[in-house]
């Protein structure tokens, strides 16, 4: 046994670097994937292509989940450590002349931003993205090409975001930006434009990463891994796609919302026109409070992965800490009011957001027994990430409990916007989310680079990170107390703060070189590091039967799972059913030109179909690169600009999902099936396409959904409403438009019924349906024209232009789709068997006649109804 | 609600590749992919149900989250321009009672639903997380409820 | 344990008062509304150390319980049956007793703030700007800035509103903070057990000098109040000597008056800007940088920018001599 090898500490420098197999660190005593003869001709099909063309068309999801983390981890950098460090040398003295007022709020604001937006989120997501194949037992995510879309929507979104500094336009308003002070009046410059767009394009790469890890979890695992044999970390990462789903989309509408009121003469946060500053703060904080704990999730899935390694240990009360993770994605969707504490609304609904606030400690409160308790009947092995768990432990345990204290809500009256909340947001996102960022880095880095990391630099590491947060940040709570409000840049001598916060600021002293530290060992670790075996902590979840570093397909042959941990469990990873062993063989075997996925049942794991996905593509890096276009020609007012970039969008997002010509005829894919009892689909999936269709529409519902919440808080804001002099709204238009969208999809339905029966008509249904769904477009525009009031006059026009312009662009949407399906069709693509794309489009059709109505009955029918 | 017995050591006896009745889903064909057409129709027990059942109580939650606040927040906003009406103060407060009661009721019958569900032979252990996730709900419900017994409306 | 806080307390009120009888920590309270919520502060603060004891102790046990045994643990073994107790017990059971106990205390004193003032309550105005406080009395037809005085012993309800962005109202030691908005009118009832001096700031990040937006409550006994009130209604003084007479020129030559109201010689109102009919017996300037004294109305008016960096108050070139002249006359503006 040589797993307790690295108790001796670091090698000697002189053997540094051998490439001795004796002596890796490893745990012989847990089973190791199947290699066949085909791993060489699969590692080579799944690569990236080579040279920089590779680096532009990568999709793989080892380059794109370790991009993810290296951009996130440079930001943290920049934005997490740079700013914080000079904002704590001028906070260092009273009176502090070091640096101005203009110089501290862009270095707040940006430190508030860059760490909610660009930091933690797309570490995380590139956590997932490296880790969902290997730990699932999969061989890639589901949407290499959308992976890469977030990767670089993400990365061009933060440099746009940081390219205010060229222009000397840095966002000052706070990561919050409320209104009115970020609305056109009071921030007239370009500051708040880089806010809203640079961050934006991020917000649309979380959203996209979301969804293919939503689909990962559910879609893409081993034969035999139900629901509940899930590794913890993808039940942490299921929940927070969906959060991020839920809770960005009303940012991106609010945002949105706002940027027309800068750049548009829109009124949506101006009192005075029918606006209200307080819609901004809902739309934030319905964002800004989840984000907190989507942050928070994988955290505790990091923690529920590194833990049971390090104590010998599987996890004490799984269904409790899945039961933990789904209810606090659940009850933090009733928090956010929390923030809006002292903004004066009715005293019961106080009452509702601190109950929620507060019972939301339960679950967190199980998973911390939970992790307790699994440590209680385990063996600790002292080793770097462990160090990071007990830090982490002992560090959100005082952030939960200032947490709940907040949550009261006469408390929050004195501690809301005091250092006392700097403090409790400081435990909960460093103790809870950064510690365990860094047990994960410690515990999955020999995987990925097949080099263990320093003992000896990771001790160092940790205790001066561990001891430089609690000397930063303790003292916070009592200056807070002590009537120190947050933000300002400077506070008198007699005001009794000064030791405080010098306290505060020798502690970032010790933090600094702690960070420096950790870079340090991540650069010798990967050049000099100890080799690690496939498993080097003696871990019980798949990634650890695989070779450090993986082969680019992950699983040759895919394991056959019986447990949660079943390294620990199963002495042969694929061994099964009769029927299960010659699927998996068969995956290994066949078929190596083209790269094929296993799907599975959502609910019992068990082989559903076989499909291909996508390979390297240029044109994610082109469609991020419109998305960005249409933000920073915003940002120059060049509005030709974002039509351009729209039109750029529009053409990439087409390029990007023509199908290849399908790898295998109809009759192969049947041999197949015939022999191994599971479908093939070598020309796309159906399954998985559906899931995608199915979460895209679920997107655009929210999106609806948040767009009528901000109707119906200016209607209830506003006695009347439509504003004197306004006529009401055309019935007849509305139910022509109704009409229209309803015939549009049942012509659709009408094609894809006729193409599964083997009779002509698909062509016909697509093109109906296309015809119908344009003239309601037509329709709805040319009220929209004709109205008798603008976007710009009062809160009444501007939401119904706004969301009667959401409606355009879902109709939009589907008739594009529309339109590519029917070029197809014509083209004679489909067949009873080959039918996806139709598929999709008559559900597009559908789930944009729904939302249409709805918008319908909210613009046009509700002034009637609310009277 | 014994949680741990599921996976331990080995919950199926598959290990030497014998099939065996590990349970209903191991041997059944998942899908028929040999009808014309060839939909992928999911004999896979279908998961509706179970997540049905499984997020009853937090859907619950957050549905009268939402309907009381929202009524809350309208009856308020309607008593502070004082130029429309909506279903008052008493309304509110009639209605956060109404629909905590059939709430926590509802969450509580969910969870028993769930118990009863983990219960049959063979059931994923889906349902045990469900049945926690509705106690839980049914108290999170009643603490969102209860304060309208002691404080104002609008205050 | 009981003891032990009322020990922290004591320790902490001390703490919390040493600056110039000016009071400003939230753990020192000087009236009902704080003194509510620190009630509520210390019962948090004991369960919530007993919490974090709790915690710590049990993560110790756990981490040392087999950290020396060489005993080999099977990892394939299931957890002991205490396992699932302790979930129970400290994971569910205990934090919702605790936050039954810790909700029950949060509305018993919602409820309490929630009372209706007095009928009889001063009512005051306080109207939020970048970056001062505009303070008036309707029903007393007196105004002033950055300065709310009030009687001691009787409930006062602030009435607040913004003019520009949000701000929000912060007297730490009298009540717990509320926002002044630009849509609509919160209130806040305060009350001060004493007379005294009591420091408040502005808690919503509003712009540039948000960090320079102090104000004071002060409270007075009744019969100094009414003294306040009556000297307040005086109209300004008249500059009682030549060089003062050249400084009122001034000010309103030099436009001051269009934004700055005094009560006889300048309406005000072109922009927002504090009152400064009795300029001179108001504490502070400047958001409260600078005290209202000669040379420190010299500093300011001299480069505004310089002392408060953004604010809107515009540069007025002005020669020593008219500099001089324009203090003099605003020194008499007692």
């Amino acid at each position: 046994m040589t797993q307790h090898d690295t108790d001796r500490g670091d090698v000697p420098p002189d053997h540094r670097g051998a490439d001795d197999d004796n002596d890796w660190v490893n745990d012989p005593s847990t089973p190791l994937a199947r290699e066949l003869e085909t791993s060489a001709e699969l590692n080579a099909l799944w690569d990236d292509k080579p040279g920089l063309w590779g680096k532009l068309t990568a999709v793989q999801n080892d380059a794109i989940g370790v991009r993810m983390l290296l951009t996130g981890f440079f930001f943290l950098l920049l934005g997490g450590s740079l700013d914080s460090f000079v904002m704590r040398l001028q906070l260092a003295r009273p009176d502090s002349e070091l640096i101005g007022p203009g110089l501290y709020s862009e270095l707040f604001t940006n430190h508030g931003s860059v760490t909610m937006f660009l930091v933690i989120l797309p570490i995380f997501e590139g956590f997932a993205i490296l880790l969902l194949p290997t730990i699932l037992g999969s061989r890639e995510m589901p949407f290499p090409r959308l992976g890469a879309f977030a990767y670089w929507t993400f990365l061009m979104g933060g440099l746009l975001y940081y390219s205010s500094a060229l222009f000397q336009a840095v966002p000052n308003a706070g990561w919050f930006a409320y209104t009115p002070l970020s609305g056109p009046i009071f921030s007239p410059d370009l500051n708040l434009d880089f806010w809203v767009l640079g961050l934006g394009t991020a917000e649309v790469g979380a959203i996209a990463g979301a969804v293919e890890i939503i689909i990962a979890v559910l879609k893409l695992r081993a034969p035999g891994m139900s629901l509940t044999r899930m590794p913890l970390f993808a039940w942490a990462m299921l929940v927070f796609g969906f959060m991020v789903l839920f809770a960005f989309t009303p940012l991106i509408v609010g945002s949105l919302l706002l940027e027309l009121e800068r750049g548009f003469g829109f009124h949506f946060f101006t009192p005075g026109e029918g606006g209200s500053s307080l819609l901004w703060q809902h739309l934030f904080w319905i964002f800004g409070h989840p984000e907190v704990y989507i942050q928070f999730l994988p955290a505790t899935g990091v923690i529920s992965m590194v833990l049971p390694a390090m104590v010998r240990r599987r996890i004490a009360g799984y269904n409790w800490m899945v039961a933990a993770m789904i209810g606090i994605g659940v009850l933090s969707f009733g928090l956010w009011a929390h923030h809006m504490f002292t903004v004066g609304l009715p005293t019961i609904v106080l009452a509702f957001f601190a109950s929620a606030s507060m019972v939301i400690a339960i679950p967190a409160a199980v998973q911390i027994f939970s992790w307790v308790a699994t440590i209680w009947d385990g063996r600790v092995q002292w080793k770097t990430p462990f160090l990071f768990v007990v830090g982490f432990l002992s560090t959100f345990v005082v952030g939960g409990i200032t947490g709940v204290m907040v949550a009261a809500v006469p408390f929050d009256e004195q501690a809301h916007d005091s250092y006392f909340v700097v403090g409790h947001l400081h435990y909960v996102l460093i103790g809870g989310v950064a510690l365990p960022m860094f047990a994960g880095i410690y515990y999955w880095f020999p995987k990925f680079t097949g080099r263990m990391m320093s003992e000896r630099l990771g001790k160092w590491n940790f205790w001066l990170l561990f001891a430089g947060i609690h000397v930063t940040f303790f003292p916070m709570h009592i200056v807070g107390l002590l009537g120190m409000p947050r933000r300002i840049y400077t506070y008198p001598a007699d005001s009794g703060w000064a030791i405080y916060n010098l306290i505060s600021s020798l502690g970032v002293l010790l933090i600094l070189p702690g960070l420096g530290l950790f870079i340090v060992n991540v650069y010798r670790s990967y050049r000099y590091g100890r080799r690690a075996g496939p498993n080097p902590w003696g871990a019980g979840t798949l990634e650890w039967a695989l070779p450090s570093p993986p082969a680019q397909h992950s699983w040759t042959v895919p394991p056959i799972v019986h447990s949660s941990s079943p390294l620990w469990d199963q002495d042969d990873l694929h061994s099964g059913t009769e029927r299960q062993e010659k699927l998996v063989n068969a995956m290994g075997k066949w078929p190596l030109k083209w790269r094929a996925v296993l799907v599975v049942g959502t609910g019992d794991g068990e082989p559903e179909e076989i499909f291909r996905v996508a390979d390297t593509s240029v044109w994610p890096l082109i469609t991020a690169l419109g998305t960005v276009g249409i933000f920073a020609s915003e940002l120059l007012k060049f509005r030709l600009g974002a039509v351009a970039g729209a039109a750029l969008i529009t053409f990439a997002v087409i390029m990007w999902n023509r199908p290849n010509p399908p790898a295998m005829t109809e009759e192969e894919e049947l041999d197949f099936e015939a022999e191994h009892g599971v479908p093939v689909r070598a020309s796309g999936s159906i399954v998985i396409a559906r899931w995608a269709l199915g979460i895209a529409l679920l997107f655009l519902s929210i999106a609806f959904g948040s767009f009528v919440l901000a109707y119906f808080y200016l209607r209830i804001e506003n006695p009347v409403w439509p504003p004197t002099d306004v006529a009401d709204p055309s019935i007849p238009t509305a139910v022509f438009v109704v009409a229209l969208m309803v015939a549009a999809a049942l012509s659709a339905a009408y094609g894809r019924r006729a193409l599964l029966a083997g009779r002509r008509g698909i062509v016909a249904g697509l093109a109906a349906a296309g015809v119908a769904g344009m003239a309601a477009g037509g329709v709805l525009a040319y009220d929209l024209w004709t109205l008798s009031f603008g976007s710009s006059d009062h809160s009444y026009g501007s939401i119904f232009h706004a969301l009667a312009g959401f409606a355009l662009v879902v109709l939009f949407i589907a008739f594009v789709m529309s339109a590519t399906t029917l070029y197809d069709a014509i083209r004679g693509q489909f067949t009873p068997r080959r039918f996806s794309p139709v598929d999709n489009t008559v559900r597009m059709w559908i789930g944009a006649s729904v939302i249409i109505t709805g918008t319908i009955l909210v613009l046009y029918a509700s002034p009637y109804l609310m009277r | 609600m014994n949680d741990a017995n599921h996976d331990l050591p080995i919950d199926d006896s598959t290990v030497q590749g014998a099939p065996t009745a590990a349970g209903p889903a191991h041997d059944r064909i998942p899908i028929d992919t040999f009808r014309e057409p060839h939909e992928p129709a999911v004999r896979a027990a279908s998961t509706i149900g179970m997540w049905l059942v499984v997020l009853s109580g937090p859907a619950l939650w957050i549905g009268h989250f939402f309907v009381v606040y929202l009524a809350a927040e309208a009856s308020c906003a309607a008593d502070r321009t004082r130029q429309m009406s909506f279903i008052g103060t008493d309304g509110v407060t009639a209605l956060v009672v109404a629909a905590t009661v059939v709430a926590v009721l509802l969450a509580i019958a969910g969870g028993f639903l769930a118990r009863a569900r983990a219960a049959r032979p063979g059931a994923p252990d889906m349902y045990r997380i469900g049945a926690l996730l509705s106690w839980l709900s049914s108290f999170a419900i009643l603490l969102v409820g209860v304060p309208i017994m002691v404080l104002p409306v609008c205050g | 344990m009981l003891a032990g806080c009322a020990v922290i307390r004591s320790q902490f009120a001390l703490a919390a008062t040493w600056n110039g009888g000016v009071v400003r920590s939230a753990l020192n309270p000087q009236g009902s509304a704080a003194r509510r919520i620190e009630d509520l502060w210390w019962i948090l603060f004991g369960l919530g150390t007993f919490v974090a004891i709790f915690v710590g102790v049990v993560l110790w046990m756990a981490v040392r319980r087999n950290s020396g045994t060489q005993s080999p643990i099977e990892r394939r073994d299931d957890h002991t049956g205490s396992s699932r107790h302790w979930i129970l017990g400290a994971g569910v059971i205990g934090p919702a007793i605790i936050i039954v106990i810790v909700f029950v205390v949060t509305v018993r004193t919602m409820y309490a703030e929630s009372q209706r003032p007095d009928a009889d309550a001063l009512i005051v105005d306080v109207t939020g700007h970048q970056w001062w406080w505009e303070v008036s009395y309707p029903d007393l037809a007196v105004s002033t800035a950055n300065e709310v005085h009030i009687p001691a012993g009787v409930d006062v309800e602030i009435h607040l509103r913004s003019a520009d962005v949000i701000h929000s109202f912060w007297v730490p030691a009298l009540a717990g903070k509320r926002d002044a908005l630009p849509e609509r009118t919160n209130t806040l009832t305060i009350d001060a057990d004493h007379p005294g001096t009591y420091a408040g700031r502005c808690a919503e990040f509003c712009g540039i000098q948000h960090a320079n937006m102090d104000f004071v409550v002060v409270a007075h006994d009744a019969a100094s109040f009414e003294a306040w009130i009556d000297a307040r209604r005086a109209p300004a003084a008249n500059p009682d000597s030549e060089i003062g007479a050249a400084g009122a020129e001034l000010f309103v030559a030099r436009g001051c008056g269009s934004c700055h109201a005094v009560d006889g010689l300048a309406t005000g109102g072109d922009e927002p800007a504090p009152d400064l009919t009795h300029l001179a017996s108001r504490r502070a300037i400047a958001g409260g940088l600078l005290a209202s004294t000669g040379p420190d109305l010299r500093t300011w008016i001299a480069d505004p920018h310089a002392v408060k960096p953004g604010v809107l108050m515009p540069d007025v070139a002005l020669t020593d001599t008219e500099l001089d002249a324009l203090v003099a006359y605003l020194e008499s503006l007692r």
